[in-house]
């Protein structure tokens, strides 16, 4: 398998341990401390391997642990772990203060589990083997590249575009000022206990919220999809024609004053719609 | 374990509840069961390691304190990144289903008296690996499916009545870190390579960058897709004090950057039921609500000021808006989980 085994000598004794040999163990790691468990047998004059002595050690010998006497907290929270986690004996053991894994390992295979077997378990929902899922891999397209569909309504929402997307760039460039005006905030902050006042003007049944709400999204997209296979369909007129009375907003304070904005932002104009 | 703090014995109507956790909170969740039933909360612990634990809070007015049941509390691998309860409830039946996110996607069955796991959703059918989930949407309109979003570049959207994988897309070029639904068949999710992807399931192999970070590679950590205007998102860049709002039908340049917090923002959240209003809450231990500016409506060089404002005191690490009780906000400061009044 993985590893070649780690003592290949005869003569070592297998199987359950003696109490002479316990005692042997016992005495010398009380003298000696933990570790070096290769060399250990031999100092000691135990005809066992290493590896046996290290785990006798810490599943049976050492002082910390309790043996036997599961309490029934104890069981129960096995229980529960083991639902949670599965065979994650030292996970499970973690939690159990005083117990190892193996003493775990041991009670669940010997008591618990013909007990857990009658109750219900989690569905492990994993894909089957014959149906691997494919894993798609997507291709991202930027929005600055859009295929405009030739057809006049696109034309009429060209010009609208041109118009409203200065509006935003203002906004934009406007909020390039990173202040934060502290004493603007205290006039904001309410007394602790009613801290939020009522939202006064706050229109919560808004009409457009709701149409909103219905449009399919492939409408939406109609207009500017940069996919060309995305298809304007003749229902979403009305949709497109609440959206472009958004659009004639006055507008023109802001374009004046960006004007140098907009040269620098060829490229990205360019693009538009 | 709970305590209720009362700003102001004088006053009638309590606007603030306090929930002191004996552990940190991260994840949380409203319940959908809407009102006469009061605001319930789902809370997932933040400690390092394996052993983590979900409780349940729910608002006691008459107590005026917020009670943990803790019939309905249960052990969790690994913090949850997410919890979300179903988004439909159905008032008669007594159970709840909540969904959790760590090293899977977790079902639980919440009803009166125990909790039950009903389901592990997990990719990995012969390895032993498993790529964390990052972050997860329930889809409203078609609550069989939830998609994921995981450190393996990938998005996931499960069919959890079967409990099987619908679609599974490699969505970005580095760790996506949160998805959302806005319709039906149609997400949109962020990345650690900046930007903001929409994903439709009718076309699985194009999707459409609606917004990068302006420097690049910077993650984008939070994305909020308005359920109420569809046109409208947020985000939040990693390390950023702002609050990034994108209209999709003019893609990569916001409509607004909400620039008011001190600190880095954590959490963002959209109002529930209007259009237009926003809260985020960051380290500077504030919570603010915005309103966004209508399409077209004239903005102050400086900026956009919030509309309302709440100190903590404390850096606020998540933020949920209430759907069913839209007159309550959630905030979770280190142990602390505060229910604010809108």
């Amino acid at each position: 398998m993985g590893r070649k085994p780690c003592c290949s000598k005869e003569d070592l004794n297998r199987g359950a341990w003696t109490a002479e040999e316990d005692r042997i163990l016992k005495a010398y790691i009380k003298a000696n401390g933990e570790g070096r468990w290769g060399s250990l047998p031999k100092k000691a004059g135990l005809k066992r391997c290493g590896k046996s002595c290290r785990l006798r050690w810490l599943n049976y010998l050492r002082p910390d642990i309790k043996r036997g006497n599961i309490t029934s907290e104890e069981e129960d929270l096995i229980i529960r772990l083991h639902s949670l986690l599965g065979n994650k004996w030292s996970l499970i053991a973690g939690r159990l203060p005083g117990r190892t894994d193996n003493e775990i390992k041991n009670y669940w295979n010997t008591c618990l589990r013909k007990k857990v077997q009658g109750q219900h378990q989690p569905k492990r929902c994993e894909p089957s083997v014959d149906e691997a899922p494919v894993v798609v891999r997507t291709k991202a397209i930027r929005c600055a590249e859009m295929f405009i569909p030739p057809q006049q309504r696109i034309a009429q929402n060209q010009e609208k575009n041109v118009t409203m997307e200065p509006a935003m760039t203002g906004e934009l460039a406007a909020e390039k000022v990173p202040n934060s005006k502290s004493d603007e905030h205290s006039s904001v902050d309410p007394r602790e206990d009613t801290w939020w006042d009522v939202l006064v003007g706050l229109d919560t049944s808004n009409a457009s919220a709701s149409e909103a709400l219905d449009f399919d999204f492939l409408q939406l997209w109609g207009s500017e999809s940069p996919c060309s296979h995305y298809t304007r369909r003749e229902d979403c007129k009305g949709m497109l024609e609440d959206w472009m009375s958004d659009a004639t907003l006055p507008f023109e304070m802001e374009l004046t004053s960006l004007a140098s904005f907009l040269n620098s932002e060829e490229e990205w104009l360019g693009g538009e719609l | 374990m709970e305590s209720s703090t009362q700003e102001s014995p004088a006053t009638a109507t309590k606007n603030t509840y306090t929930f002191d956790s004996p552990h940190p909170v991260y994840a949380m969740a409203f319940s959908s069961l809407p009102a006469p039933s009061p605001p319930r909360l789902a809370l997932g612990s933040f400690i390092e390691g394996y052993a983590n634990r979900v409780d349940v809070v729910t608002l006691d007015e008459e107590a005026r304190s917020l009670r943990p049941e803790p019939s309905s509390s249960f052990d969790h691998p690994y913090p949850p990144t997410k919890l979300m309860f179903h988004p439909w409830s159905l008032p008669n039946s007594p159970f709840s289903l909540l969904a959790s996110s760590s090293e899977f996607l977790r079902l639980w069955r919440l009803d009166s008296s125990s909790v039950e796991l009903r389901s592990i959703l997990g990719n990995s059918k012969s390895s032993e690996f498993c790529a964390p989930i990052t972050s997860f949407d329930w889809n409203d309109a078609e609550p069989r499916r939830i998609g994921t979003s995981s450190i393996d570049t990938t998005c996931t959207v499960w069919d959890i009545e079967r409990g099987a994988i619908e679609t599974q897309l490699i969505a970005h070029d580095k760790e996506v870190y949160d998805i959302a639904w806005g319709d039906a068949g149609v997400f949109a999710s962020v990345s650690a390579d900046g930007s903001v992807r929409i994903f439709d399931l009718r076309d699985k192999e194009h999707s459409t960058i609606v917004y990068e970070s302006p420097r690049p590679d910077t993650p984008l950590l939070r994305l909020a897709w308005n359920k109420t205007d569809l046109r409208y998102m947020a985000t939040i860049l990693m390390d950023s004090n702002r609050v990034v709002i994108i209209d999709i039908r003019t893609p990569t340049v916001p409509v607004a950057e909400l620039q008011r917090h001190h600190a880095s923002v954590n959490a963002v959240a959209w109002a529930p039921q209007a259009a237009r209003h926003i809260c985020s809450a960051g380290d500077d231990g504030q919570a603010l609500l915005w309103e966004v500016p209508a399409a077209g409506a004239t903005v102050s060089p400086d900026g956009i000021d919030p509309a309302l404002c709440y100190t903590a005191g404390a850096e606020i690490n998540q933020l949920q808006w209430s759907a069913t009780h839209p007159d309550w906000i959630g905030i979770a400061l280190a142990n602390k989980v505060q229910l604010l009044r809108v």
